[in-house]
């Protein structure tokens, strides 16, 4: 009862402000999520572009290993080589009178690579693949291979060799999020902690402890005037932290995903932010030491769980991550958008789970021994 | 009917002695005033009754029961006005009845009649859409008042309503305590440094000062029992030096003396003959420019228990 009257004028207070609510909490968390998207993919891509690469191949009777070069270079992955087959008599002519090509003979088992021109990274690539591969052909039994048997060959090849200017990366790579939809998930878990500290500087403002003092003279315990605001507190980041989700990730970046999964997730990152709120209302008195320990605790773990650069880059830090509720929030995030199961996900749940209960019952504890303070 | 009673109550934070072994009662239906000057204890006694903050020795006990023991019993039966304001500045006058009253447990019909109510009480109807922070400090005091009174509290505990604010709310609110205690019953307790408020609203008070009693009782007794004599000033010309010995000669007359253009008279207790002095001085042929009365009032009563002024 007390708790509807609770969350009620809580929901007032958040309404006559919610302009202020939704630009900082769910505007400015995705504007600057995208921001340090594109920052990020552009990090991550420096700008190559691959061009077309003239490749003029002398294929004779009895050359051992250049039907398979030809073979793998022909590959449809491989789509900016321009393979072009040519008398042996022809080749070198050919060649130098066009600098960016490479020529592809075969002389006494020894493959030749023929180049005039300046290099490029065209040729470099075209290099790499071929060399090896003869490399790997000098160990097997080639002449007797069915032609299957080769194209099989190419294939694996192709995969070992896992350049990434090819597109088969897709096939050999572990699933990641986008930069947008890493950044944008990052740099919200971050902004939604500063949800929890708009509340609990809410709580602490002097007047509002004079309110509370006048709670304490009110036939209500302290445990439910606790439970009551936590509760509250909770509602109303749930409301902000499901319109952010649906907003950035379901409009905006466009990703697939299973609305009840997210909705639970939502319930998690609510909860913890409620569960900080109640710690921090059970341990804090006055709102400057409040400010000045959770702007630091904050700092250090939005630093040590990588909220704003992608962590993976930092070894040295890595073991600190699995502690850091705003990594094990991240990681709830990325397992919804990329699917994975709910095994894979059970560290980061319960972590969060722990998180919340140890912060909600020390934050009550706290909370139900303080004595009031005369007002 | 609910008896407040303050057994040997202390209170102490770390080495100051805020409260120290105050004993005294306030019957059921009393408009009872507490005295004192900034940090006399005045609030922290009020918020161990409320059980705010805890008592370190001794009991307070409303209607038979502890605070300490049965907070319940004694937070269902008080209202609190705490001194600083108690009320959300973001939210409208309605919402903030509205969210006290619920924690009141007031519910539907009754809900919206006890908000009305408090808001007539309180003179604030016209204002009740409002958001607390356009309103102004008077108004925002009287809302402080509305919250606490929506249960109909058979204790109203008030501390300090009408510091800081202008006189017009001032006496809206001095009315409504008086109204509020003589036709509802209700058993009021007033904190005030201002001794005018408590001198004129207050039958019975005790006096505190760092964090012990000084004087308890009806404002007569103690009035009375601290000073009983009276002192005439009656400011003539042309003074003649027989007069002093004739009022002199009148009964209940302590002493009679010229202070510069003055004579002073002191007269025992506050039934003096007013008319006997005035006659001397007529039939001597002195002519009287001025006269005042000095009344004995708190300030004086605190100045003599305390050697200091109630106010600094
Ligand atoms: N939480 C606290 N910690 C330490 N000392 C305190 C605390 N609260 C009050 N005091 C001290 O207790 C004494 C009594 O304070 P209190 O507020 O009860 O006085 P008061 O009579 O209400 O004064 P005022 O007229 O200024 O309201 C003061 O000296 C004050 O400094
Ligand atoms: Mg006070």
């Amino acid at each position: 009862m007390r708790t509807l009257v609770q969350i009620n004028k809580e929901l007032k207070y958040f309404k006559s402000s919610l302009l202020s609510f939704l630009f900082f909490f769910v505007i400015a968390p995705i504007v600057l999520g995208l921001l340090y998207g594109a920052l990020y993919e552009r990090m991550l891509t420096p700008d190559i572009e691959i061009n077309p690469i003239k490749i003029f191949i002398a294929e004779t009777e009895g050359d051992i290993y250049l039907p398979l070069v030809r073979q793998l270079l022909a590959t449809q992955e491989l789509d900016f080589i321009d393979l072009e087959k040519v008398p042996p008599n022809e080749i070198k002519r050919m060649t130098r009178t066009n600098s960016s090509s490479l020529g592809i003979k075969e002389e006494e088992k020894t493959v030749q690579i023929l180049n005039y021109g300046p290099g490029s990274p065209e040729k470099s690539i075209v290099k790499n693949l071929v060399f090896p591969l003869i490399t790997t052909l000098s160990y097997l039994d080639v002449q007797n291979m069915t032609s299957e048997q080769r194209t099989e060959l190419i294939q694996q090849y192709l995969l070992l060799s896992n350049k990434d200017f090819t597109t088969i990366e897709d096939v050999a790579v572990v699933q990641k999020l986008t930069s947008y939809q890493l950044m944008v998930v990052s740099v919200y878990i971050a902004m939604s902690f500063f949800i929890t500290v708009t509340f609990v500087t809410n709580f602490l403002r002097e007047k509002e402890s004079a309110v509370l003092c006048r709670l304490f003279s009110i036939d209500i315990t302290k445990k439910s005037i606790y439970i009551n605001t936590v509760l509250a507190v909770f509602i109303i980041s749930l409301m902000l932290v499901t319109t952010h989700s649906f907003i950035a990730y379901h409009i905006l970046l466009k990703t697939k995903f299973s609305f009840l999964e997210m909705f639970i997730l939502n319930i998690f990152h609510a909860g913890f932010l409620a569960g900080l709120y109640g710690a921090c209302i059970g341990l804090f008195g006055s709102e400057f030491l409040f400010k000045t320990i959770i702007i630091s605790l904050l700092s250090i773990i939005m630093f040590l769980g990588g909220s704003f650069y992608p962590i993976d880059t930092n070894p040295n830090l890595a073991n600190f991550v699995y502690l850091m509720p705003n990594y094990n929030l991240l990681k709830l995030y990325e397992g919804i958008f990329l699917d994975f199961s709910l095994e894979e996900l059970i560290y980061p749940l319960s972590f969060m789970f722990g998180a919340i209960v140890v912060l909600f019952l020390v934050g009550m504890y706290k909370f139900s021994v303080r004595e009031g303070s005369i007002c | 009917m609910k008896t407040i009673e303050f057994i040997n109550v202390t209170k102490r934070y770390d080495d100051l002695l805020a409260i120290d072994k105050v004993n005294f009662t306030i019957q059921a239906g009393e408009l009872f005033g507490l005295l004192g000057p900034n940090g006399a204890g005045k609030s922290t006694l009020l918020s161990m009754l409320c059980g705010i903050v805890n008592i370190d020795k001794g009991d307070i006990k409303v209607g038979g029961y502890s605070i300490k023991k049965n907070p319940k019993q004694v937070k269902r039966a008080i209202g609190y006005v705490p001194q600083e304001l108690a009320i959300f500045e973001n939210l409208s006058l309605r919402d903030n009845l509205d969210y006290f009253a619920g924690m009141y447990h007031l519910k539907g019909k009754s809900k919206k009649e006890r908000i009305e109510e408090a808001l007539a009480l309180t003179g604030l109807q016209e204002r009740h859409k409002d958001k607390v922070k356009k309103l102004s400090g008077g108004m925002k005091r009287r809302l402080n008042i509305a919250c606490a009174i929506l249960h109909h509290p058979e204790v109203l505990i008030m501390d300090e309503p009408t510091v800081g604010i202008d006189p017009q709310s001032r006496n809206h609110i001095l009315a409504f305590t008086n109204q509020l205690n003589k036709q509802n019953g209700t058993t009021i307790i007033y904190t005030s440094h201002y001794m005018e408020e408590i001198q004129s609203l207050c039958d019975k008070l005790l006096i505190l000062d760092e964090g012990r009693e000084i004087i308890n009782g009806t404002k007569e007794e103690i009035l009375r029992s601290v000073i009983d004599e009276t002192t005439l000033k009656i400011r003539v010309v042309n003074k003649k030096p027989e007069i002093i010995q004739r009022i002199r000669g009148l009964k209940d007359v302590v002493e009679a003396f010229f202070e510069e253009d003055n004579v002073k008279v002191i007269v025992k207790s506050r039934d003096y003959k007013i008319e006997d002095v005035l006659m001397i001085l007529r039939e001597s042929g002195s002519q009287i420019i001025n006269m005042t009365i000095e009344q004995p009032n708190l300030e004086t009563v605190f100045l003599s228990l305390t050697g200091r002024q109630l106010r600094d």
